[in-house]
């Protein structure tokens, strides 16, 4: 069983419970971030899903990162996820 | 007796008149005043008509003896010498946005011994700003931004030479302004400008130093610098326009923006002092609400960057309205306020249905902090986000008032505080098969027509 921890900022906890970080058990058929991302839209994704995901991917201006690094640099929707991975969404931000 | 008193009673009404009359008069005066003030500054450092030509910075080859004093304690450090505080003397950095970033970015950089500091801003001064735009006070309210930032820097630091550009950054200026400075600095609130600035920062070769804040969170990041990635490497597509949060909706915590300018200045000193920059290719990620910052490695300048690659799409300034589909949404809430669709109704339509004590149910979409602070007396707070989920609720609400009222059906209306999230929402409710109307303009509008004490700006 793979647990990680799920963190979100920038506005995208409000369509997560509100919660800015929680740890959760991925079912098997969880494997990699593409799998993770049709999870948490039909499992936890409380409202709104197009404010998450575009075409099976998150939608332009999250920022995603694995264990607090660029998901690009990752491998991005293949990467293979691991126990104990903080996989992190965060909404880019616009103010000043 | 009765006499008397009538008599007094009208020499009070009169003396009361009288005030009110002084008082608007003094008031039209520092009105006055103000605006003359704004005139007297108007000199060679405040550039417009799009004639941005600046002199070229005077090199200097050492330091003078007050310069050596003022900045001694900068200067004693061990890895930030006398060569570091003479190139900062040479240097020259540009902040787009006189606000809350703005704010402590241009009071440290004005501080800091820099040359030459440009400030571009189009705005005035709102009391609303004050709580976090501390380069300007209670006494500039109604006065341009950039000219009250640029007050307060010739106070602070006469030596600094300030220029400002009472304007909108736009594909037509830009190039032209940024053009004689070293370091830009965005310290702007919204997404048409980021790209903006970015693009025109890797066209004419500028580093960049980007900052965004909303609510207790800020982000930070510096781009184009020694061939790093440049903001479209990392955000080659804009976010939906539905998607973004604004400060005035949203809410912003006064010293959070203060904070990454803050960063932005010391990222421009460390840059201009020929010190290296610590947040190339790499994202500084700060959420006062949780006492956390991370600092994150981003992605490298990307070879299929539009702007920044190999072979660029991007090689001129484009129309970022439109690349960021503001314009869209912009026209959308135009054709429905212009005509009288029956999906709204106006505030003074409602405020007849108020009046007649006409059954009805009012949801305010606001966020629940904003509907906290000042709300109508008959209205619910459903935010937007959660119109979805409450559907049932609501049907469960209208079928009640109905009943109540002894009628098959009341209308729905729903209420924001400019109107836009308002008609946002109708489709998200007509979705789940609930009809209903908003009220055109929001509370905004309530305040302009129906009641002036309204607290909502
Ligand atoms: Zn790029």
């Amino acid at each position: 069983m793979v647990k990680i921890t799920l963190a979100f900022g920038g506005g995208m906890e409000i369509l997560f419970n509100n919660t800015k970080e929680r740890e959760i058990e991925l079912p098997d058929n969880v494997v990699n971030m593409k799998d993770l991302i049709a999870y948490m839209k039909d499992n936890l994704l409380q409202e709104r899903p197009e404010l998450f995901v575009l075409n099976d991917t998150v939608r332009p201006g999250i920022i995603v990162l694995i264990n607090n690094c660029d998901w690009e640099i990752e491998g991005n929707l293949e990467y293979q996820l691991e126990n104990g991975d903080e996989i992190t969404f965060i909404s880019t931000l616009h103010g000043g | 007796m009765s006499n008397e008193l009538n008599n007094l009673l009208e020499e009070n009404k009169n003396l009361k008149r009288k005030i009110r009359e002084l008082e608007e008069q003094l008031n039209n005066q520092t009105v006055a005043q103000k605006i003359k003030k704004e005139e007297k500054v108007s000199n060679k450092y405040v550039l417009e008509n799009s004639n941005y030509d600046i002199p070229e910075l005077v090199k200097k080859e050492e330091l003078s003896n007050d310069e050596k004093i003022r900045y001694s304690r900068q200067m004693l450090m061990r890895n930030f010498d006398a060569d570091c505080q003479l190139k900062l003397a040479n240097s020259s950095v540009l902040i787009v946005g006189a606000g809350g970033l703005g704010s402590t970015a241009i009071l440290y950089l004005g501080s800091a011994g820099f040359g030459r500091i440009g400030i571009v801003d189009d705005d005035v001064v709102e009391g609303t700003n004050l709580h976090r735009q501390v380069i300007h006070d209670e006494t500039k309210i109604g006065m341009s931004k950039a000219l009250s930032a640029q007050e307060t820097i010739k106070r602070l630091n006469s030596k600094c030479e300030c220029y400002v550009y009472k304007e909108l950054l736009t594909r037509e200026n830009a190039i032209s302004i940024m053009k004689p400075y070293d370091i830009v600095i965005d310290a702007t609130d919204n997404v048409c400008a980021t790209y903006l600035i970015n693009d025109a920062c890797v066209l004419s070769k500028k580093v960049l130093i980007q900052a965004s804040a909303l609510r207790m969170e800020g982000q930070l990041s510096v781009f184009n610098y020694k061939n790093g990635p440049c903001y479209r490497c990392l955000n080659p597509v804009p976010p939906p326009a539905e998607a973004i949060g604004k400060c005035n909706v949203n809410g912003v915590l006064g010293v959070v923006p203060g904070i990454m300018g803050c960063f932005q200045a010391l990222e421009a000193i460390k840059i201009a002092a020929g010190l290296e920059a610590s947040y190339s290719q790499k994202l500084l990620i700060f959420d006062g609400e949780i006492g956390k910052i991370r600092i994150v490695k981003t992605r490298p300048k990307q070879e299929n960057c539009s702007v920044c690659g190999k072979n660029p799409t991007v090689t001129s300034l484009i129309d970022y309205e439109d690349f960021c589909h503001m314009k869209k949404c912009e026209i959308k809430t135009d054709i429905t306020s212009n005509n009288s669709n029956n999906n709204r109704i106006t505030c003074e339509e409602y405020n007849d249905i108020m009046k007649a004590n006409k059954p009805h149910i009012l949801i305010d979409v606001r966020p629940n902090e904003a509907f906290k602070m000042s709300s109508l007396p008959n209205a619910i707070n459903i935010p937007k986000l959660e119109l979805a989920n409450n559907a049932e609720k609501i049907k469960e609400l209208m079928k009640k008032k109905a009943e109540e009222a002894n009628e098959k059906k009341v209308p729905l209306y729903l209420l924001c505080r400019s109107g836009v999230t308002s008609t946002n929402s109708i489709p998200i409710l007509k979705e789940h098969g609930i009809d209903c109307k908003d009220i055109i303009g929001g509370l905004l509008e309530w305040k302009a027509k129906i009641d002036p004490n309204f607290p909502i700006v």
